[in-house]
C-alpha cells in the first residue's frame, strides 16, 4: 500500500562484501559464465558424483580418525574395556583401534562410516566408469580424463589397501601379508622392493608408519590433486550427453549450475551422508577386536579382502601354482595372477580409448553426444566378457565362503570356476553382441540421424 | 561364618542360621556323593538300557562287540569303537551325527535321536565293551601274546571336565582359538570350507560340551588335540572364547553372519549404491523437461574432423 522505496536495501551486507570481494579478485565476470554451465540432467550422469561425495567423506571421517590412530608396532599390554583382550600383548595400533572403537565417543560410528564410505566410493567409481565405456563418452577429445579416472580407481584401491592394513588385526596383517608376497614376486627386483616397503625383513617395523603416511597424505593428495584435473578438464572439455531431441554436437543442453545443478548437488551430497551415515550406524563392518592382533604366525580362513580386492584374491586362488625359471631366477608363482595379469588388464583399461578408435569403430572424430551399448555391439560385447571374467574371478575370492555356502567341495568349485573364467566370458560377449545387433533392427527403418558411424564396421 | 556376628543381637536366630546352614551343607554334601558314585561306568543298570539302545541303533554298522564291520561291498559297515572313548560316544549321539541312516551318511550335524539319559546309557555301554576288549588284551599280554602297538586298545578320551568354563580367561581363549582352531573354523567360528571338500562346523549352535568333546575327539578331519597339547584349563579357555566370540552383542551394529568383508561388500553394494541409485534416480531430469539451459558445445580440437 504505502510505497517505502528501500534503496539501502539493494546494497546489503552480503552485497557490500561480495562487493568489496569482487573489486579485488574479479571473479563475477567469469562466475556468470560458470553459473550457467549446462549439466545434463539424466541421471547416470550423477553417478560419478556419488563418488566425488563419498570422497568428501571419507576426508572428513578420516581425519577424525586420523586424530587418534597411532602408527606404532611397539608392544603394549591393552587394558582397555573389551575383556577377551584384556591383559594381551598387542601393538599400539591395535590398541589405539580398540580405544577408538570403544573408548572415544563416537569413534566406533566413525570408523563404521569410514569403512562403508571406502566401500560406496569405489563402487560408485566403478559404476561411472562403466557409464562411460558402454556409452563411448571416453572418445575424443575426452581420452586423456578416461586415463585420470582410470588412476583415480587405482588410487582408490591404494587407499582402500592401506587402510584395511593400518589396524594391525589378524586380518588386516593377513591382507598385508599377501601384497607384500606379491611384491617380493616381481623377478629381480622383488626382494630390494619388499625391503624397501616394509623397511627391513619381514614383518618390519616400519611398515605401519609408511602405510599412514601413504594412506593419510600422499594417497589422499593424489586423489584430490587427479579429481581436480578430472573435474576441470570436464568444465574445459563440457559434458558428453545423451542424445535427446535437442542434443547436437555442437551445443550442451542441461540444467544450469546455479540455482538448479547446485541443489542437486546439495541434496545428493547429503544424501550420500546420510546412506553412509546409516550404514555406519547401523551395520557392523570390520569388527578388528574379534579377529585379535597380528602375528605371523597365525592365518585363519575365510581371510577375505575388501570388495574391490576381491578380483585380484580371486586370481591368486584360481591361477594354477605354475612356477618356471628364467635366466636362473625362479617366477614365483604368484607374480602372473599377482603382477602380470593385473597389469595386462590395466592396460587395456587405459589404452581403452586408442583401441577402441582404432580397432573397435575405426572412428577418430570427435564425438560429444553419447552412444547407446547397442550402437557399438562389439565394443559392448567386450565390455560385457571384461566384466563378466572380472565377475567371475570374483567370485572366486570367496570360494571358501561359497563352498560353505552351497556345502560344495572346494577343489570342484575352483576346477569349476577356472573353466568358468575362460568360458563364460566368450558366451557373455557372444550374447552381448547378439543382443545389441538385434536391438539394432528395428522394426522400422531407424532415421539416418541415429545410426552411427560404428556401424560401418 | 555371618552368624555370630548376628548371634550378638539375636541369639536364637542365630543358632536356628547355623543349625539350618550346616544341615543344608549336610545335605548337599550327601547328594554330591551319590552324584559321584553316578559314573555311567559302574552303573549296571544304565550298562543294560545302554546294551538295549546299541542293540537298535548301532549294532548294524558297528558290530555286536563293538569291533566294526568292514566294508564289504554290502553297504552296511562302520568303525570299530572300541578305544574310541566316551568323549566320542556322547559328541556323536548329542550332535545327531550318530545314529546314521545308512553307512554312507556323511557326518553331519542332524536333531539328536536320543535324550540325557538314552545317551549317558549308549556312552556307558560302548565304554564297557571297551573295558572287554581291554581286559581281553591284557589277558592276551599275560599269557605272552605279541600285540602290535597300533592294535592296542586304549580307553579314549574321556567327557572333558570343563565345569570351570564360565571363569576361564577369555584372552588365553582367544589366542589359543587364533593358534589352533580360526585356520579352519574362522575368526569368528562361522565355519569355512576346508581342504578339498570338508566344511569346518558353525559353533555357534555348539553347546560348550560339544565344543570341548570335539577337541578331544577330533571328528571327521578335524585333528585330536589331547591334554598333552591343550590342558584342560586351556579347553575351559576356548570353550570360554568360542562361546563369547558366537553370542556377544556385535558392537557396531547389524552383523549380518559376520560374514566378513564378502557381506559387508554385498551391503555396501545393496544399501548403499542401490539407495544413492534411487535418489540419483529420482534427482535426474526426465526426458522432455524444458526446464534447460542451452549452450555452446566445446571447441573442435584440430584435425578433429579427419576420420
Amino acid at each position: 500500500m504505502t510505497a517505502a522505496p528501500r534503496p539501502e536495501a539493494k546494497d546489503s551486507l552480503l552485497d557490500r562484501i561480495a562487493g568489496w570481494a569482487d573489486d579485488r579478485l574479479k571473479l563475477a565476470e567469469g562466475s556468470r559464465k560458470y553459473l550457467r554451465k549446462a549439466f545434463p540432467g539424466h541421471w547416470s550422469f550423477l553417478i560419478g558424483e556419488i563418488a566425488m561425495f563419498a570422497l568428501i567423506i571419507l576426508l572428513l571421517t578420516g581425519t577424525f580418525l586420523a586424530l587418534f590412530y597411532t602408527p606404532d608396532t611397539t608392544p603394549v599390554v591393552y587394558s582397555g574395556p573389551y575383556v577377551p583382550l584384556q591383559g594381551t600383548e598387542i601393538s599400539a595400533a591395535y590398541n589405539s583401534v580398540l580405544e577408538l572403537s570403544f573408548e572415544v565417543r563416537a569413534g566406533l560410528l566413525f570408523r563404521q562410516i569410514h569403512h562403508w564410505a571406502a566401500l560406496v566410493f569405489v563402487a560408485a567409481i566403478v559404476v561411472h566408469m562403466l557409464r562411460i565405456f558402454f556409452t563411448g563418452a571416453f572418445r575424443r577429445p575426452r581420452e586423456l580424463n578416461w586415463v585420470v579416472g582410470g588412476i583415480l580407481l587405482l588410487l582408490a584401491f591404494g587407499a582402500g589397501f592401506t587402510g584395511y592394513s593400518l589396524p594391525d588385526d589378524l586380518l588386516s596383517g593377513t591382507g598385508l601379508r599377501i601384497g607384500y608376497s606379491a611384491l617380493l614376486s616381481v623377478p629381480f627386483v622383488g626382494p630390494l622392493l619388499g625391503y624397501l616397503g616394509i623397511g627391513g625383513e619381514y614383518p618390519g617395523v616400519g611398515v605401519l608408519g609408511r602405510l599412514h603416511i601413504l594412506h593419510v597424505m600422499i594417497i589422499p593428495a593424489g586423489l584430490l590433486g587427479l579429481l581436480g584435473a578430472h573435474l576441470f578438464m570436464v568444465v574445459r572439455q563440457k559434458h558428453t550427453q545423451k542424445r535427446t531431441r535437442r542434443a547436437r554436437e555442437d551445443n550442451v543442453v542441461g540444467e544450469p549450475l546455479w540455482p538448479n545443478q547446485a541443489l542437486t548437488m546439495t541434496s545428493l551430497f547429503f544424501a550420500v551422508a546420510a546412506v553412509l551415515a546409516f550404514l555406519g550406524g547401523v551395520f557392523e563392518i570390520n569388527p578388528v577386536w574379534l579377529y585379535g592382533p597380528y602375528e605371523p604366525f597365525e592365518v585363519f580362513a575365510p581371510s577375505q579382502p575388501d570388495w574391490y580386492m576381491g578380483w585380484l584374491e580371486g586370481l591368486l586362488r584360481l591361477w594354477p601354482a605354475w612356477e618356471f625359471t628364467i635366466l636362473g631366477v625362479t617366477i614365483p608363482a604368484i607374480f602372473i595372477p599377482s603382477v602380470v595379469v593385473p597389469g595386462i588388464l590395466f592396460g587395456i583399461v587405459f589404452a581403452w580409448p586408442w583401441i577402441d578408435a582404432r580397432w573397435i569403430t575405426g572412428d577418430h572424430a570427435e564425438h560429444h553426444i553419447n552412444q547407446r551399448p547397442r550402437d557399438v555391439p562389439a565394443r559392448t560385447a567386450f565390455g560385457f566378457a571384461g566384466l563378466t571374467f572380472l565377475l567371475v574371478i570374483f567370485v572366486a575370492g570367496s570360494n571358501d565362503v561359497m563352498a560353505a555356502a552351497l556345502q560344495t567341495p572346494l577343489d570342484t568349485l575352483t576346477t569349476v570356476l577356472r573353466w568358468a573364467a575362460i568360458v563364460l566370458p566368450v558366451l557373455a560377449g557372444l550374447a552381448a553382441y547378439r543382443i545389441a545387433e538385434r536391438l539394432n533392427q528395428p522394426v522400422e527403418a531407424a532415421p539416418s540421424s541415429t545410426v552411427p558411424a560404428a556401424k560401418s564396421t | 561364618m555371618a552368624a555370630p556376628v548376628h548371634a550378638r543381637h539375636l541369639r536364637r536366630l542365630g543358632l536356628l542360621l547355623v543349625v539350618l546352614a550346616l544341615a543344608a551343607g549336610f545335605n548337599l554334601a550327601l547328594s554330591g556323593d551319590a552324584g559321584a558314585q553316578d559314573d555311567p561306568n559302574l552303573d549296571p543298570a544304565l550298562v543294560d538300557q545302554g546294551r538295549e539302545l546299541y542293540g537298535q541303533a548301532c549294532i548294524l554298522c558297528h558290530g555286536p562287540e563293538g569291533q566294526g564291520i568292514p566294508d564289504d561291498g554290502s553297504g552296511v559297515y562302520g568303525p570299530s569303537l572300541l578305544g574310541v572313548g566316551a568323549a566320542s560316544v556322547d559328541f556323536m549321539v548329542r550332535t545327531g551325527r550318530m545314529p546314521a541312516e545308512d553307512s554312507s551318511d556323511p557326518l553331519v550335524r542332524r536333531p539328536p535321536q536320543f535324550n540325557d539319559t538314552e545317551r549317558a546309557a549308549l556312552t556307558a555301554y560302548v565304554q564297557s565293551l571297551t573295558q572287554a576288549a581291554i581286559d581281553d588284551q591284557e589277558e592276551r599280554l599275560a599269557q605272552g601274546e605279541d600285540i602290535p602297538e597300533a592294535e592296542l586298545i586304549e580307553p579314549g578320551p574321556p567327557i572333558p571336565d570343563i565345569q570351570g568354563w564360565q571363569e576361564a580367561d577369555l584372552s588365553r581363549g582367544l589366542e589359543l582359538f587364533t593358534t589352533n582352531c580360526a585356520a579352519c573354523h574362522g575368526p569368528t567360528a562361522a565355519g569355512i570350507a576346508v581342504g578339498r571338500d570338508d566344511v569346518s562346523s558353525n559353533l555357534r549352535d555348539s553347546e560348550p560340551i560339544v565344543v570341548a568333546e570335539a577337541v578331544r575327539v577330533g571328528p571327521g578331519v578335524m585333528p585330536v588335540f589331547g591334554d598333552e597339547v591343550v590342558t584342560d584349563e586351556d579347553l575351559e579357555a576356548i570353550v570360554a572364547w568360542v562361546d563369547d566370540v558366537t553370542h556377544r552383542d556385535s558392537a557396531g551394529g547389524f552383523a549380518f553372519g559376520r560374514g566378513g568383508p564378502v557381506s559387508e561388500g554385498l551391503i555396501a553394494w545393496i544399501v548403499g549404491l542401490g539407495v544413492l541409485g534411487v535418489v540419483i534416480y529420482l534427482l535426474g531430469e526426465r526426458e522432455g523437461t524444458e526446464d534447460v539451459v542451452e549452450t555452446d558445445g566445446p571447441e573442435p580440437t584440430t584435425g578433429a574432423t579427419d576420420g
